[in-house]
């Protein structure tokens, strides 16, 4: 192997230590289902932002920075907080969708941009939140090469569901806990 | 079919729009109904824009249903018929933003 390659792995080997789960173990032919079931089930507090559950680990000046950084998706938090007091239907005034309902978004959200700041040293795409079906909320990226939806639902039991693809053959589908990350939406994201 | 402003955005169609009201998602047979006639239905027509969807379009590019469901007081009254899994409504609801055009738009 060249040199320069070897350089590399070491590169990443060494990247890969701040990521939440081992790369390496991807390598090694007797990973075993528990280790993959571990890293699906990171917890959304452990690496959400301090205001989520963690601010004891990254202090004020942490928060302070990733809440400084991140403007637009603050702008578009506060942009969905508007729309509480929305209706959805004025005869019956139905809200468009709960404060608890964005705030499971919100958590979801920020988890998801600080996991691809980590994983990948730049900030996630922004999506616009609006209101999804039966109080849901929806987070909708749509860019000119692929389009994700991902649905979160009004109750904190259920699946959150996600639909994405690149306007032809390559598209991801599926459900998945809220309250945890899933590795397929931040990996699709990176196509931004 | 009427898209009240709370689900538009900047007056732009989004997933948010295409949702179920009892059995299905209420839309109007072009047949019987114009744009504007959809639109007089509505409360407060001028909070709603008008979007077109093509019943053709909408069985061969999403795989819904499309029936006429004439109510005695409309006779255009329709329904696309939205799944009942959560993970194909919210492919459903991505498809047919991309096949709905905007007929009225909001503020006209």
């Amino acid at each position: 192997m060249p040199a320069e390659c070897a350089l590399d792995t070491d590169e990443l080997l060494s990247y890969s230590h701040k990521a939440p789960y081992d790369l390496r173990e991807w390598r090694a032919p007797n990973v075993t289902p528990l280790k993959r079931s571990c890293r699906d089930l990171w917890s959304v507090q452990q690496l959400a932002p301090p205001s989520v559950g963690n601010a004891h680990k990254l202090g004020g000046r942490g928060r302070d920075l990733i809440e400084r950084r991140d403007i637009a998706l603050r702008a578009e938090i506060e942009h969905a907080r508007g729309m509480i007091g929305n209706v959805e239907d004025e005869d019956v005034e139905v809200p468009v969708f709960s404060e608890q309902s964005l705030n499971r978004a919100i958590a979801f959200l920020r988890a998801q941009s600080a996991q691809f700041r980590k994983m990948f040293g730049t900030f996630a795409p922004v999506p616009n939140i609006g209101p999804g079906p039966s109080g849901s909320v929806d987070l909708h990226w749509r860019r000119e090469g692929w389009e994700l939806l991902v649905n979160i639902p009004s109750g904190g039991s259920r699946l959150a569901t996600f639909y994405g693809d690149d306007y032809g053959a390559q598209k991801i589908k599926g459900g998945f806990d809220p309250t945890t990350f899933n590795y397929g939406v931040i990996m699709w994201l990176m196509n931004s | 079919m009427r898209a009240h402003r709370n689900f538009l955005r900047n007056g732009a169609i989004t997933p948010n729009v295409f949702r179920a009201q009892g059995e299905g998602m209420s839309v109007d047979w072009s047949k019987y109904a114009s744009p504007d006639d959809t639109r007089s239905r509505a409360r407060k027509p001028l909070d709603n824009a008008i979007l077109a969807l093509v019943a053709g379009e909408v069985r061969s590019k999403t795989g819904l249903g499309v029936n006429h469901t004439p109510l005695p007081e409309n006779r255009a009254h329709s329904d696309v018929i939205l799944p009942q899994d959560d993970e194909d409504l919210t492919e459903a609801r991505i498809k047919l933003g991309r096949i709905a055009t905007l007929a009225i738009p909001l503020d006209s």
